[in-house]
């Protein structure tokens, strides 16, 4: 080779002299955060509200799986009008809500009846219970309508505060208040029927 | 954040029941690591996609019983990506800064080259989980209906070696049967460390620009160079992840190049080597005269 070393140009962070501190710029300007970041920090999440905003088991994966598949393709795009984080709720309230709009649409199949009683199937014991649990836990979910459902859910599991559940959601406040509360009431009320209804005999609902 | 208007705390009972269930459903390190693997694998399918890119589809539904349609959809995002241009961009944004092979292979390949129409299923076949929903907010271009399945496409028990009957039965969760090390990584205990080799993000990106630059050959029809590629491929990943993805387009290659011979042998040896492998008609079709 011949002279000098090539040049490698950075331009957001060269500029990023007067006005802003550069690690500012570089946030608000510079590429978003790689899809390993965003995988890292956020699988869980996405994970557990897949499941709770109605996902079955059977299905979770792949839900995971369509919410991510939109994040790498879109990610490269994200201009950071919002928080990561509101952007990611948004594209997983959307994959869910199709997945169980279609989901609906094919019910009655035999290959879902028979793809969703074999997810119910113990696993390895100790997750078990847990399943179980959280199979009862999406029972009671299932009878909220879909709307307060996704605010108790951000609420009582995910434990955001109502600001935060009005970031995501793009719901008013005092709309988050009002669903909230009719949320919690009638939770409640679903808990202790289920339980007054004999708590020693679930399983096969 | 006290205002008057926010509603009354949940009663002790309920918030208590609540309380012993919170973090009960997050996922463990091996929900993580196979979700991963199934999204990458989803990405990586476009690469490989091309390398099969004589015609057909085939393979599409060569996953069999239940398979097909999951397949279908799966084909549908990776080629969006692809479609978008997307792929080489984000897959090269998992990759390490030392690794600069992979970043320099991963840019200067052209998006293009990625964006054949010709369908391929993921490595991961999603079994019993049929994603009913490709994404909401995604075009959910369907590639052209697979062509009549010339052959594994619904096999009948009675002509499906027993291997492959088992990794398409619904009841596994996650079937890594074209796996180059079939273990089975995905139900196991959160203790239990993967038997199976993890691909680095790193590593999986660059196996996948080789792969994509093989596929960008054949598709130009220099099946020459696309087969020096794929050894590069294989001298440097001796146990990759994408290793059958390679040797199915190592096979696809030689018949491209008219090496019949050499490239039905290679279809036999993957056909022996991933019985359950989606890609395996896809394969097998390429050598046979037209």
């Amino acid at each position: 080779m011949t002279d000098s070393p090539p040049t490698i140009h950075t331009p957001g962070v060269l500029t990023a002299t007067a006005d802003a501190p550069a690690v500012l710029r570089r946030e608000r300007e510079e590429a978003p955060p790689t899809f390993e970041e965003v995988y890292q920090q956020h699988f869980d999440f996405v994970w557990r509200l897949v499941r709770r905003f109605g996902v079955t088991e059977a299905h979770g994966d792949d839900v995971v799986q369509d919410v991510f598949l939109v994040v790498h393709r879109q990610l490269a795009g994200f201009e950071g009008r919002s928080s990561l984080r509101t952007w990611l709720y948004g594209i997983t309230r959307r994959v869910v809500a199709d997945h169980r709009k279609k989901q609906r649409r094919r019910r009655e199949t035999d290959i879902e009846a028979v793809a969703e009683r074999s997810s119910d199937r113990p696993g390895p014991e100790d997750r078990m219970e847990q399943k179980q649990a959280m199979a009862f836990l999406n029972r009671l979910l299932d009878e909220l309508p879909d709307e307060q459902r996704e605010v108790f859910v951000l609420a009582e599991l995910e434990q955001l505060s109502a600001p935060e559940i009005v970031e995501l959601t793009g719901t008013k406040l005092n709309t988050v208040y009002s669903r909230l509360r009719l949320a919690r009431r009638s939770f409640e009320r679903a808990l202790d029927e289920a339980r007054g209804r004999g708590s020693h005999s679930r399983g096969d609902g | 954040m006290k205002d008057e208007n926010e509603p009354e705390a949940l009663g002790a009972d309920a918030a208590a029941f609540l309380d012993g269930l919170r973090g009960a459903d997050d996922p463990t390190a091996a929900d993580r690591q196979r979700v991963r693997r199934k999204v990458l694998a989803a990405v990586a399918a476009t690469g490989a996609a091309g390398l099969a890119s004589s015609g057909g589809a085939a393979a599409a539904s060569a996953t069999g019983v239940g398979a097909g349609l999951a397949t279908k959809v799966w084909i549908g995002v990776a080629i969006a990506l692809a479609g978008a241009g997307v792929v080489g961009g984000v897959v090269t944004t998992l990759d390490d800064p030392d690794e600069p092979a992979a970043v320099a292979a991963g840019r200067g390949e052209s998006p293009r080259a990625a964006a054949g129409s010709e369908s391929v299923s993921p490595r991961t076949e999603p079994s019993e989980a049929v994603p009913e929903a490709p994404p909401s907010d995604s075009p959910a271009p369907t590639p052209a209906e697979p062509a009549p399945v010339v052959e594994g496409g619904a096999p009948s028990p009675a002509n499906v070696p027993a291997r492959a009957r088992e990794a398409a039965a619904p009841r596994e969760r996650a079937p890594s049967a074209a796996l180059p090390a079939p273990a089975e990584a995905a139900e196991a205990p959160e203790a239990a460390p993967p038997s199976e080799p993890e691909a680095s993000p790193e590593t999986l990106a660059a196996e996948l620009s080789l792969l994509r630059r093989a596929h960008g050959y054949s598709r130009a029809g220099d099946h020459e160079a696309a087969l020096r590629v794929l050894a590069e491929h294989r001298q440097t990943f001796p146990a990759g992840a994408l290793g059958a993805e390679r040797e199915a387009a190592v096979a696809i290659a030689l018949c491209g190049a008219g090496r019949r011979e050499e490239g039905r042998a290679a279809a036999e040896r993957f056909s022996v080597a991933h019985p359950a492998s989606p890609l395996r008609a896809r394969v097998r079709s390429a050598c046979q005269p037209r």
